[in-house]
């Protein structure tokens, strides 16, 4: 029997990234076991408004909407398994712990830091895999 | 379907870099038969400190580390699936590949190349995803 | 338990890079329920060689390549649950979506694009997660 791809639709309209941004993505696909995340930035979770600030706001704002996105799935933030964390100067690495700790605080999720562009010039983006 | 999702550790105290640096992040997690390995970069098995030198020592550390710490954990080199492999300078690809090859000798996994920023120092960043399943 | 590496390559030896360029990795490697695919790059399916072009022209070839590699193992364009997108520069986004649109019409796959250097002057990075 072929596994299937399972779409997760969003848990608010600020999420769906294809409807608000028509960017060919889909925000979350689970499959065998696993939720492939389209990297998620800082944006509202209600307008899909992109929400530029600091790397502690815009890293704050990642996350928040990776919980709800998880939990409505039936998963947790803690299920994370990998991360990519993309950060537009690796000179704010520390401001980006700072608060990135406070999300995963125990049995963190393993991490690999991409000092690269980010779409729309926001500071931060998290590019995540988890359990389901 | 739950997956089962442990956390995996080098068993050299010193090369487990999340621990000796207070970091956000684990060296490897396990999910189901899925291996996830966080990003490493060149760090003394002896000393537990940042190496320096040219590209093709941090890639043998690197990738010495590496297999240190899918050892530790009863896995190997052998179970690498896929590599994603950081240069701070493209133009040393070729010397990266060469010492590269000689820890993938044969059917090597798959591997990325990307060129970015990186500190301290480092000419190269490695991550890697394994499988350990029978499949 | 000696594991050997289940290695995926393209029949068509023009398209095989690692072969071309005498490169020490595999195209992809099917592990488990997955299929996880190097990160591909522009070649001219006629030479072989580097196909340096636009941003739209090599994400074309790219996407071309690697419905061809994943369909030569069972899989397919439509059973892939990530991409990952490395563009030279980022304001080149509108073009990459242009061209990458069109291969994934239907619930296209999670997907994060980032802007950092690629070897050879190449415009346009794209690897995969697919379901085997």
């Amino acid at each position: 029997m072929a596994l299937a791809r399972e779409i997760l639709p969003a848990p608010s309209p600020g999420l769906d990234f294809a409807a608000v941004f028509g960017h060919p993505q889909t925000l979350a696909i689970r499959a065998g076991g696993l939720i492939f995340f389209s990297g998620m930035l800082a944006i509202n979770p209600q307008t899909g408004e992109r929400e530029h600030g600091t790397v502690t706001s815009e890293t704050r704002r990642i996350f928040e909407n990776l919980k709800l996105l998880l939990e409505s799935a039936g998963s947790s933030l803690d299920r994370i398994v990998q991360v990519h964390a993309l950060i537009y100067d690796r000179i704010e690495y520390d401001v980006l712990n700072r608060v990135y700790r406070q999300y995963v605080p125990n049995a963190p999720p393993c991490r690999t830091v991409w000092s690269v562009q980010i779409e729309a010039g926001l500071k931060v983006q998290l590019d995540v895999i988890a359990a389901a | 379907m739950r997956l089962p999702r442990t956390i995996h550790e080098p068993s050299n105290p010193a090369l487990n870099v999340s621990r000796r640096q207070g970091r956000p992040h684990s060296p490897s997690v396990r999910v189901g038969d899925y291996v996830f390995v966080s990003g490493m970069v060149p760090v003394s098995p002896e000393t537990g400190e940042r190496t320096q030198g040219p590209i093709a020592d941090q890639v043998a550390t690197v990738l010495s580390n590496m297999k240190h710490l899918l050892e530790s954990n009863g896995w190997s080199l052998d179970h690498i699936v896929r590599l994603n492999i950081t240069l701070a300078n493209m133009l040393e690809a070729d010397d990266m590949w060469r010492v590269f090859r000689t820890f993938f000798p044969d059917n090597p996994p798959a591997a990325t190349l990307m060129g970015m920023q990186l500190s301290f120092g480092n000419l190269v960043e490695i991550e890697c995803v394994a499988y350990v399943g029978d499949k | 338990m000696s594991s050997k590496r289940n290695a995926i390559t393209t029949a068509d030896a023009r398209l095989d890079i690692p072969k071309t360029f005498a490169l020490p990795y595999a195209t992809g490697v099917k592990a488990g329920d997955f299929i996880f695919l190097s990160g591909l790059i522009a070649v001219d399916p006629a030479t072989g060689e580097r196909a340096h072009g636009t941003v739209v022209s090599e994400t074309r070839l790219i996407l071309a390549h690697m419905a061809k590699i994943l369909e030569a193992s069972g899989s397919s364009l439509g059973k892939v649950v990530k991409t990952t997108v490395w563009l030279h520069s980022l304001l080149e986004l509108e073009d990459l979506n242009r061209a990458y649109q069109p291969f994934f019409a239907a619930a296209p796959p999670a997907r994060t694009v980032c802007g950092a250097r690629i070897n050879n002057g190449m415009k346009v990075q794209i690897d995969c997660i697919a379901l085997a």
